[in-house]
């Protein structure tokens, strides 16, 4: 296997794998987001709130909130306390304000962290206050998995696709350029005497430029052979980490396998 | 003994008086038993909210 990082812009990352099934690599998109654990907030405290939003609803954007941190903290299911909430498997976020003034936003970056867990980012709106209104509230994060809940989901955006092959043929190419225009990614370009492809991994393979061609001179397929991973990442880990936990999950989950049929063996 | 669970406290818009629903009971219709204003807030209770994030 070959792999070649084709992007890395802030929370985004592409990465290029060739020689490889496609279905390993999707093997590990999947995995990234139903099973990688990373901390949400699940179980809101709520004191006081005089806005005019329901509890219901401010705890729901809470849990929503991506966070980041909990290293150390063990998943409620192996925890000693059977997940009911203990030290060991929780991190408490605080929230105390009262609005200064009229239509204040209070954003995700007033959660203030009492344990090794933390916001993600700190320009998410939770609530509007008028002036004088206050909520004060703890929210108690945990770790857990995105088959369970989409607010452990840790990415928001996570693809896998073949490679594209878009062959131009220049005998039958009479530069119209009609397959330039009918391009909705802008991947095709004229340049001197030559139709060219800019930037293939771009190619939704719509063929809108096929069917525009008036020559037949364009052909678009795949190449199955070669897999392309693209992960955003919402702020919980970064994509590189995203991957590796994803392996780890994988790999556990393989040695699981290993050891439930020396088990069946020796049991026949 | 305003805010035990299972009784409503409420608070007069004009005066800010603070009444439990027994002192509601002997008065003919929702009136302040002070001022006899007929907008009373109904206060939260002060029992803390347990609610799942979802």
């Amino acid at each position: 296997m070959d792999v070649e990082v084709l992007g890395n812009r802030g929370a985004r990352f592409t990465i290029i794998a060739r020689g490889v099934d496609p279905s390993f690599i999707n093997a590990i998109r999947r995995t990234v987001m139903a099973d990688v654990a990373v901390p949400a907030v699940d179980k809101v405290f709520i004191a006081e709130n005089s806005g005019v939003l329901y509890d219901e609803i401010i705890a729901h954007r809470i849990g929503l909130i991506p966070l980041k941190g909990g290293e150390g903290l063990v998943h409620p299911s192996n925890c000693e306390c059977g997940g009911k909430g203990c030290p060991r498997c929780e991190a408490i976020l605080t929230l105390e304000v009262e609005a200064p003034e009229d239509a204040y936003t209070v954003y995700s970056g007033r959660l203030k962290p009492e344990g090794s867990v933390f916001v993600a980012n700190n320009d998410i709106p939770i609530a509007v206050l008028n002036k004088g209104q206050r909520i004060a509230l703890e929210a108690h994060a945990r770790l857990g998995s995105g088959r369970e809940h989409a607010k452990w989901q840790p990415v928001s955006g996570a693809v896998v696709k073949y490679e594209p092959i878009i062959e131009i043929d220049t005998e039958k190419c009479s530069l119209s350029a009609k397959c330039v225009q009918a391009c909705p990614k802008k991947i095709l370009a004229i340049e001197g005497n030559n139709l060219k492809v800019i930037s293939v991994w771009d190619c939704t393979l719509c063929k809108e430029c096929v069917e525009a061609c008036p020559n037949g001179a364009i052909s678009v397929s795949y190449n199955p052979a070669n897999a392309m991973l693209m992960l955003e990442s919402e702020g919980s880990l970064s994509p590189q980490e995203l991957i590796f936990a994803a392996c780890e999950v994988l790999k556990d989950k393989f040695e699981s396998i290993r050891i439930a049929l020396e088990n069946a063996k020796e049991a026949s | 003994m305003p805010g035990y669970l299972g009784m409503a406290t409420y608070l007069c818009e004009k005066c800010g008086k603070t009444i439990d629903s027994n002192e509601l009971m002997g008065l003919p219709g929702i009136r302040c038993p002070v001022c006899g204003y007929r907008i009373l807030y109904k206060s939260r209770s002060p029992i803390i909210r347990e609610i799942k994030a979802r």
